[in-house]
């Protein structure tokens, strides 16, 4: 191996491709609108395909002088990347500064042994705390992990040869079969995205497209009867059902979740393959979600909350998804083999009395009300159907404070629930990850004994809080005790 | 040092001379603001409300210096810190000395001029601010911070 290090390499040659691709991702939106410029006949044709072929042009030999400018070398300490064609880049990555390393491969790199590398480093400035090596052989990215893992374990003497250092123990694994994973697709709401996207083409389309493929167009509309109309309604709806079910699947395909020495590891993926590895300290909290319809088929699933970016291809960066579903029965027992703090059944919790439910519907009923007054004012008839938003709005207040829960657990872990936009959800954490707690109340809720409880974790490089509202003030005093009498053992 | 302290008095003098500041801004504001409507030709009426709600900002400044000060509290004990503001809108929260990433001290002009220290603790998610400190005060929690930061800690 040891002919690869000290050596300047280039990329593989398809990540030219790799470029390329990013470069035409980028300029998508502008080219759509040239597109259906050019096919709505707005302007004179020339000016437009100039443009269209300017641009095709431009992203290809930007491509390709990022392809040639790129180059990598490593030896045992360090990994250094140079790139950039008018401003050159020297990046210096020491391994043992390495937060986490990220695989992805498409399916079309599986062929040629070929992945993708992004190595995050704990430097966090302006959100650039990564290095991305495009396409490189499967071989020399196996082989800068195992230096990485090396230089982690630190102080061994250096002539460690790397096979020697990982002798790679699985404690517990994780693989989703495909039945749950169906049942996970089928209850995500990734459909309304899509019908969305659906309405926004088609308004968008009848702008641009030309009379003479609009006019028979509506023709066949108009002369629709309302159940031919029903069906094509039917039919997109089905149609965002399956688009939206087939992309949760491909996302989560062969899902796998692998516990190995100090380190959670997760594989995913059918179209892009992709392997994030986390050590298992720099979890901040388990969070257990679970939307409505997921809590009628007692589904839930289970992220946890990260203090780098390493979730970062999920929705918002630091969260990473451990168990993408799994039935609430099994779910304590799950967790618990991958994450040892974890409770291995539901500890009783305590929740908000039934009364308190008020106060949640009158701040939800509060928040409406002003745009309410206005529709209705600005609009008068129309703006009355906005009163339809308050029953939804009572549900979701109603929904939250039923919610609300805690429970204390012994060995310094607390459970907090709560829930949003009817979406229950369950944190747990230990404490010396709370970093701090504060107590609120106004002057009204004190003469009531009632608190807001916050709690801040650390969450990707920002703070977040999980709130508690409306406790009662002896359950929150024992919260707060507990926290600082425990952090001062 | 284990009871709840006030913030030292000399800070009711240091927040009155930040209104001062305050109203200097605001002078400069609406001169600007007279400029622009004569400039612009814009409605004469306009000065009025701004003077309105400059008073109304002012004199709520002003009124709030002994609520603030008499409210504002801390508490500093060997393993945790205390911060404790307002009566109308109530605000208490706790800091373990283990969690604190940072303390900084600073002082602008007027503090510098007046010795105590602006303190603001960090961990590593939130940062709390303690308005002014006495000096010594001040140091000796960021000495006891730094003790701590040396010891061993889990992360």
């Amino acid at each position: 191996m040891n002919k690869i290090m000290n050596k300047n390499s280039r990329l593989h040659p398809l990540a030219f491709f790799v470029f390329l691709y990013n470069n035409l991702k980028r300029y998508l939106l502008f080219i759509i609108f040239l597109f259906f410029e050019i096919i709505g006949d707005r302007h004179s044709g020339l000016l437009l395909y100039g443009s269209l072929i300017l641009l095709l042009i431009f992203s290809f030999i930007d491509a390709l002088f990022r392809y040639i400018f790129f180059a990598y070398r490593f030896d045992e300490n360090s990994l250094t990347i140079d790139s950039g064609v008018f401003v050159r880049h020297h990046e210096h990555i020491p391994f043992n500064k390495i937060q986490t390393i990220q695989h992805k491969q498409w399916f079309f790199l599986q062929p040629f042994g070929l992945e993708s590398l992004s190595i995050e480093t704990a430097g966090h400035n302006d959100g650039k705390a990564e290095a991305i090596l495009p396409v490189i052989p499967l071989k020399i990215s196996n082989f800068i992990e195992k230096l990485n893992q090396q230089s982690r374990l630190e102080d061994v003497s250096s002539e460690v040869v790397p096979q020697q250092a990982k002798n790679k123990k699985i404690d517990s694994n994780y693989q989703i079969n495909f039945h749950d994973l169906s049942k996970y697709a089928l209850t995500s709401f990734g459909i309304i995205p899509t019908l969305l996207g659906f309405v926004g083409f088609f308004s968008q389309v009848d702008d641009y497209l030309p009379q003479s493929i609009k006019k028979p167009v509506e023709s066949t509309i108009n002369s629709l009867v309302a159940q031919e109309f029903l069906i094509i309604l039917i039919l997109i709806l089905l149609f965002s059902l399956l688009a939206s079910y087939l992309t949760t699947v491909q996302k989560y395909y062969h899902f796998t979740l692998i516990k190995s020495e100090h380190k959670l590891t997760t594989i995913r993926g059918f179209f892009q393959r992709y392997v994030v590895s986390l050590p298992l300290k720099k979890i901040q909290a388990v969070f257990v979600k679970q939307s409505i319809l997921r809590q009628w088929l007692k589904l839930a699933t289970v992220e946890t909350i990260v203090a780098s970016d390493a979730g970062k291809n999920e929705k918002d960066a630091g969260d990473l998804v451990i168990l993408p579903v799994i039935e609430k029965q099994q779910l304590f027992q799950q967790v618990q083999k991958f994450i040892s703090y974890f409770p291995k059944q539901m500890p009783k919790l305590t929740h908000l009395p039934t009364f308190q439910s008020w106060y949640f519907i009158r701040n939800a009923i509060l928040v409406c009300l002003l745009p309410i007054v206005a529709l209705i004012y600005f609009y008068h008839f129309w703006g009355c159907f906005s009163l339809l938003i308050v029953p939804l709005v009572i549900s979701l207040g109603y929904y939250k404070s039923r919610h609300m829960a805690f429970a204390i657990i012994p060995g310094g872990r607390y459970l907090f629930q709560s829930g949003r936009f009817w979406t229950n959800e369950l944190y747990l954490i230990q404490q010396n990850k709370i970093q701090s707690v504060s107590y609120r109340q106004t002057i009204w809720m004190a003469r009531k004994h009632l608190v807001h409880l916050s709690i801040s974790i650390r969450h990707a490089n920002s703070n977040h809080e999980v709130q508690i509202r409306y406790l009662p003030e002896k359950e929150a005093r024992r919260i707060y005790n507990c926290y600082l009498n425990k952090s001062n053992t | 040092m284990n009871k709840i302290e006030q913030l030292p008095s000399r800070i009711k003098f240091i927040w009155l001379i930040h209104v001062f500041g305050n109203l200097l801004l605001l002078v400069i504001g609406m001169v600007l603001l007279e400029f622009a409507i004569h400039y612009w030709k814009l409605a004469d009426w306009l000065i009025y409300p701004a003077l309105v709600l400059a008073l109304l900002i002012i004199s709520f400044e002003l009124l709030s210096i002994p609520y603030r000060y008499r409210f504002w509290q801390y508490k500093i004990t060997n393993d945790s810190v205390e911060i404790q503001s307002g009566f109308i809108f109530r605000d208490r929260v706790a800091i373990p000395i283990a969690r604190v990433q940072n303390v900084t001290l600073s002082a602008g002009p007027v503090l510098q001029w007046q010795k105590p220290e602006k303190v603001v603790v960090a961990t590593a998610s939130s940062s709390h601010k303690i308005d002014g400190l006495k000096d010594d005060t001040a140091r000796r929690l960021r000495d006891q911070i730094m003790h701590l930061a040396l010891e061993a800690r889990d992360e």
